[in-house]
């Protein structure tokens, strides 16, 4: 069981409309068990008593059992679907820090787990939950309704009950320890197997497979062997449960026969105790055999949770001020703050970070501590080094997708958080690492950046870049369809249309992540002289690998051990590639910056 | 497209390829479930005998041997309840092994070429590497086996508990065994064939599923970009949008689910009705005492409460009639290649390697252009080439024809003048190694791993191998020396020296041809021209045909070539020093 999971109020308005289900089902078992302990005790005395009362009631109950049945399916699904809906948007808010923080869960992770990761959550929100639910509440009130009919019995019953969590404890923690230890020998078997599986293609080419085979077949051998012991274990808990209801039966039985001899007790409801006991045990029985299932939808569900309070209000607010992850169940509407200020121009003011710290939870070291820069107004800055270093985190603080846990992002002396973050992004052009084309035309993809930009603007943009060759080979032109039904597009494409889109920004601050990856080296030397031209006197951030783009630089920074170093060099793009290129290689030691940027 | 894959495959009719199941396994297993039954009947049956028969107030004596019977299928019940279930898994897992090995013997001739990607060409999700897609075939064997071993849990379970309870009736009440029969049939009958209507619509909604996870993965990584642009109402709307097509895909796959649950219970319901009317005419017309009426309800009660186990066994088939489709689409695929019996190649000794004229079409996925048309390449004993081009040029499909994983549809192509076709797999593999993308390092001790390329390597070749490729110092690292265990569960390895370990597999071959394959490109950009060099370096005077990006390349190899979309559209020498002369030969640059 994952608390967490209830803190969704599509999840709790799901469990409980299952819940409310569940016990009508049961009291159509109740009604059925009473109409048939009637018949049948009616019989035995031999009173003319008309059946048919009786026999209306059963098809009754069974007419509401079966619609049970199909109405617990559609809610089971559509609770499952609505905490699904909600958690996507809260895992949103998430990837949006996650990719801010860099390493650890990255922010395609989490875009996963929100896609195919969230579908395990089906089974355990729609059935386990709810059965989990109905385990703890129809027993005893099946014990209630046979204590109405024959109070000792009840007593019998509820003893027998109790003895469940406690023979589940005996057998789970000896069975458990034991099934462990076998379990993980299953593991190593099927992880063996999926090893040679996997590096089938590298054996065959040391023309090694056919000795495979064997290694397979004493592999499955294993496993069998391994499986079938640890099998004998596990299902010895489910042995237990069983055994405990029919036992239940029969402890209910013998005495309800005894008593009926000195007539204590009449026959309808001994019958109709009979009938209703192994009932009880039933929701049990069938929360515990969802084991499995529930083990993989627990594991996604705390995963999930993980994420959305992966805590990153201690080190690091989102702030999707836009209202996305604000507003769980409905569309947003721009929450403005009340005491926001209009940002000042970047390509005026200057744009800081100062004394920066930005943590990331799951990893020791900060991302970012008491790292201090500060882009002048018109500056190109450059910043180089090794993947995971949290160049990303830098351009998503100054996006504002995340807060510092300690210093601030200024613009002309003032904290982004005291700005209107969507007016701070009006000034901003942003190209990430891995730019997204959307299902749309080419038009549409463009005018992401700049609703309002001509046909011809697009097409000159475009052309800038190196993408001529794609508007020719479009059908359609312009309004050619991309992605999904329409036309593939390589990654070297993608780049392209990403950048015209950042270059058609009217911004005054560019923030790039890896402009030229993809680009051969012909486009690369055509996109940076389009970029000189389109950057004019705008200020820049520009993430970078490639020694080509230094050239554009006012100033080379690097991040290392979570501050910013200048790295002074020579004028050439080239050799401050080569000593920046050192400087990150294997051997990962840097060199003693003359001075923090 | 074959019969088999129109039609799908069962798990059952999957299992079967592989091998008969065991008949003394099935029999135990029919045994020890219709024990169960038994008992699970004989319970109620009795119980309810000993209350009615109590009611009459008859002397104890005649109540012993019920009280007696009734301890007895209580507790017997559960008992076979286990055996029944060990049997069967038993059953079961003997067949998920037969299962694994008719998997390898039907997917060693297709890898890696003949094997179709899911979703080729995809704008959002890139074709699956070779390895997953294989793993991914391996956890269908256990999908087939578990549907396996539910499907004959619960036919045991439900024909066993009707079958008896029909015999009880049938002593009791003929008329009352047929209804009961009838509700049973009925409900089994339409259960299944509400499944079966629901079957495309289940595909249909796995398929939605599919395609809506895709859609959330990329709004969520679109989500950063929309939001600098300004633009958050887009990600609202793609969300929303995704609610509601999920929203009619659960509607819809639950309305299957939940019919197919409320036609069980009523026609369980009718079984019971009609088994009641039987029995209370047989009661009025005195064929039928109270006591026996008592009994036959109960009887049906039990039998019937098997019914529950339906849906779930339906629900459960479908999934595993859909992995066994998938395995089953795997026998009808085309072996790309075919290799001779007897191995007719080159003698030992540096061997060059050269395409003529090579033209390969795509075997598998979509219809798409070709992947090399009309493809000459040739390297020289001793020397290196280059390929570059784009991604989806047909670097790989040239490297791919050289190993004979592809069979050109023109052309040749040789290795020291001998057609590859005329080579055996293990023959091939004393004259050429290959080192892909990413080296797959087994979950086995770094010796094993190594001695893959030459088994009678000795502790001393492996070490010399090692200290080549520069892992010298990583080797006197580690604490059990060749023993270290890597791979999955092993000691974790860097990116590069993950590459080297595949070079030092290459150079411990004894081959003297070395196919590349973009060996350096998921290592950082600033140290992968190094490791190319390096990598490069150990393999000394062999032959290389190799694939990169890294801008160093020029000053490895004699001659580059470009490939674009299938052809070579360019061609230019290297910067590397000839091999054998001495006067041009950079010192160092080859050691022998």
């Amino acid at each position: 069981m994952e608390p967490r999971l209830l803190g969704e109020p599509a999840v709790r308005r799901s469990i409980a409309a299952s819940a409310v289900i569940g016990m009508v089902s049961a009291a159509s078992v109740v009604v059925q068990a009473l109409a048939l302990a009637g018949l049948l005790a009616g019989a035995m005395s031999r009173t003319d008593e008309d059946p048919l009362p009786a026999i209306l009631w059963l098809a009754g109950a069974f007419t509401v059992r079966g619609l049970c049945a199909l109405l617990a399916e559609v809610v089971a699904g559509h609770g499952a679907e609505a905490a699904k809906a909600q958690l996507r948007r809260r895992l949103l808010s998430a990837t949006l820090s996650q990719a801010a923080g860099g390493g650890g869960m990255g922010g395609g992770d989490v875009a996963a787990l929100a896609g195919r990761g969230l579908d395990a959550l089906d089974a355990y929100i729609g059935r386990c939950l709810p059965d989990l639910v109905l385990a703890a509440t129809v027993p005893i009130a099946l014990v209630v309704v046979i204590g109405a009919l024959d109070w000792p019995s009840a007593l019998i019953v509820l003893t027998v009950l109790a003895l469940f969590p406690v023979f589940g404890i005996l057998v789970g923690e000896s069975g458990g320890r034991l099934a462990a230890r076998r379990w993980g020998q299953v593991e190593a078997f099927g992880r063996q197997i999926a090893d040679i599986f996997e590096g089938l293609p590298v054996l065959k080419a040391f023309g090694r497979s056919a000795r495979q085979r064997e290694r397979i077949a004493e592999a499955a051998e294993g496993l069998r062997e391994a499986s079938l012991s640890t099998l004998r274990v596990a299902f010895l808990s489910a042995l237990v449960l069983d055994t405990l209801a029919s036992v239940s039966v029969a402890l209910v039985a013998v005495p309800l026969g005894l008593r009926l001899l000195t007539g204590s007790v009449r026959l309808a409801p001994a019958l109709a105790v009979l009938i209703v006991a192994p009932e009880v045990f039933l929701p049990v029985r069938r929360a515990s055999a969802q084991f499995h299932e529930s083990a993989e939808g627990l594991a996604a569900a705390r995963r999930a949770m993980d994420v959305i309070r992966g805590e990153p209000g201690a080190d690091g607010r989102i702030r999707g001020r836009s209202g996305v992850g604000r507003s769980p169940a409905h569309g947003p509407g721009p929450v403005t703050q009340p005491d926001a200020r209009r940002p000042g121009n970047p390509a005026r003011e200057p744009v800081a970070l100062s004394e920066v710290r930005f943590e990331r939870p799951g990893r020791v070291e900060p991302v970012l501590d008491g790292a201090s820069l500060t882009i002048r107004p018109g500056e190109k800055v450059v910043l180089v080094g090794p993947n995971g270093a949290g160049k990303s985190t830098v351009l998503s603080l100054l996006l504002g997708f995340a807060e510092p846990a300690r210093g601030s992002v200024t613009v002309g002396g003032v904290d982004l958080r005291d700005l209107d973050v969507d007016a701070w992004r009006r000034w901003i052009s942003y190209l990430p690492e891995r730019p997204t084309l959307l299902a749309g035309s080419l038009a549409d993809n463009l005018r992401l950046a700049d609703p309002t930009a001509e046909d011809a603007r697009l097409v000159e943009v475009l052309g800038e870049v190196g993408g001529a060759g794609l508007l020719e080979s479009c059908e359609g032109g312009l309004d050619a369809r991309l992605g999904e039904g329409g036309r593939q597009v390589s990654a070297g494409e993608r780049q392209r249309i990403a950048l015209a889109r950042a270059l058609l920004r009217p911004a005054s601050l560019h923030l790039l992540d890896e402009p030229t990856a993809h680009l051969d080296d012909r486009t690369e030397a055509a996109v940076l002289e389009a970029l000189r031209r389109a950057l004019g006197g705008c200020s820049a951030l520009i993430v970078t690998h490639r020694p080509a783009v230094i050239d554009l630089a006012d100033r080379v920074i690097t991040l290392d051990a979570g501050q910013f170093w200048a790295v002074t060099a020579h004028r050439t793009g080239a050799g401050v590639a080569a000593g920046v290129g050192a400087a990150c290689g294997a051997a990962g030691t840097l060199p003693l910056p003359e001075q923090p940027a | 497209m074959t019969r088999v894959e129109r039609r799908g495959s069962t798990a059952l009719g999957l299992a079967r390829r592989s091998g008969p199941l065991s008949g003394r396994g099935l029999a135990a297993a029919c045994g020890a479930g219709a024990l169960s039954a038994a008992c699970a009947i004989g319970l109620l049956a009795t119980s309810g005998w000993l209350l009615t028969r109590a009611s009459q107030r008859p002397p104890v004596f005649d109540l012993a041997v019920a009280v007696g019977a009734v301890q007895a299928f209580a507790l017997g019940r559960g008992i076979a309840r286990y055996l029944e279930r060990l049997a069967v898994h038993g059953l079961s897992l003997r067949t998920l092994s037969r299962l694994r090995l008719w998997l390898f013997d039907t997917v060693e001739p297709l890898v890696p070429d003949g094997l179709a990607p899911s979703r080729v060409g995809s704008e959002r999700s890139a074709a699956p590497a070779t390895g997953s897609l294989l793993s991914g075939f391996v956890a269908d064997t256990e999908e087939v086996t578990e549907a396996l071993a539910r499907g004959i849990t619960t036919a045991i379970d439900l024909g066993a508990s009707i079958l008896l309870g029909a015999a009880v009736a049938l002593l009791l009440a003929p008329t009352a065994a047929a209804a009961l029969l009838a509700g049973a049939a009925g409900g089994i009958a339409l259960a299944m064939l509400v499944a079966r209507l629901g079957r495309s619509a289940a595909a249909r909604t796995s398929a939605l599923r599919a395609d809506l996870a895709d859609q959330v993965v990329e709004t969520m990584r679109s989500a950063p970009e929309l939001l600098a642009f300004g633009r958050a109402d887009l990600i609202d709307e793609r969300l929303e949008q995704v609610r509601r097509r999920g929203r009619t895909a659960a509607l819809r796959q639950s309305l299957v689910t939940g019919v197919v649950r409320t036609l069980t219970t009523w026609a369980a319901g009718a079984g019971l009705l009609g088994v009641v009317l039987a029995g209370l005419s047989a009661h009025r017309g005195g064929r039928l005492s109270g006591i026996m009426l008592a009994v036959l309800v109960l009887v049906t009660l039990a039998a019937l409460d098997q019914a529950s186990a339906l849906p779930a066994a339906l629900a459960g088939r479908t999934a595993g009639d859909a992995a066994a489709t998938r395995l089953a689409a795997l026998s009808a695929l085309e072996t790309p290649v075919r290799e001779p019996a007897v191995d007719a190649g080159p003698a030992l000794g540096p061997v060059g390697a050269a395409l003529e004229h090579v033209d390969v079409v795509a075997r598998v996925g979509p219809p798409g252009p070709p992947l090399l048309s009309d493809v000459s390449l040739a390297v020289r004993p001793g020397w290196r080439l280059g390929l570059i081009g784009p991604s989806g040029a047909g670097k790989s499909s040239a490297l791919h024809v050289l190993l004979h994983f592809l069979e050109p549809s023109a052309g040749t192509a040789s290795i020291g003048g001998v057609d590859v076709r005329r080579m055996t797999r293990s023959g091939m593999a004393r004259h050429l190694a290959w080192l892909a993308e990413e080296t797959h390092l087994f979950a086995a001790p770094l010796g094993d791993n190594l001695r893959l390329a030459r088994p009678e390597a000795s502790d001393l070749d492996c070490v010399a191998a090692l200290d080549r490729v520069g892992l010298g110092a990583w080797y006197r690292s580690l604490p059990d020396g060749l023993g270290t265990g890597l791979g999955a569960g092993g000691r974790a390895v860097s990116a590069g020296e993950r590459q080297r370990l595949g070079m030092a597999r290459a150079v411990l071959s004894g081959a003297s041809l070395l196919l590349l394959d973009e060996p350096t490109s998921h290592l950082d950009p600033w140290s992968s021209p190094q490791l190319l060099a390096e990598l490069m370096g150990a393999a000394g005077s062999r032959t290389i045909v190799v694939v990169s990006h890294e801008p160093g390349l020029d000053g490895q190899v004699h001659e580059i070539v470009t490939l674009d979309r299938g052809r070579v559209v360019d061609r230019r020498p290297g910067a590397a020093g000839v091999p054998g002369e001495p006067g041009r030969l950079a010192p160092g640059a080859f050691p022998v």
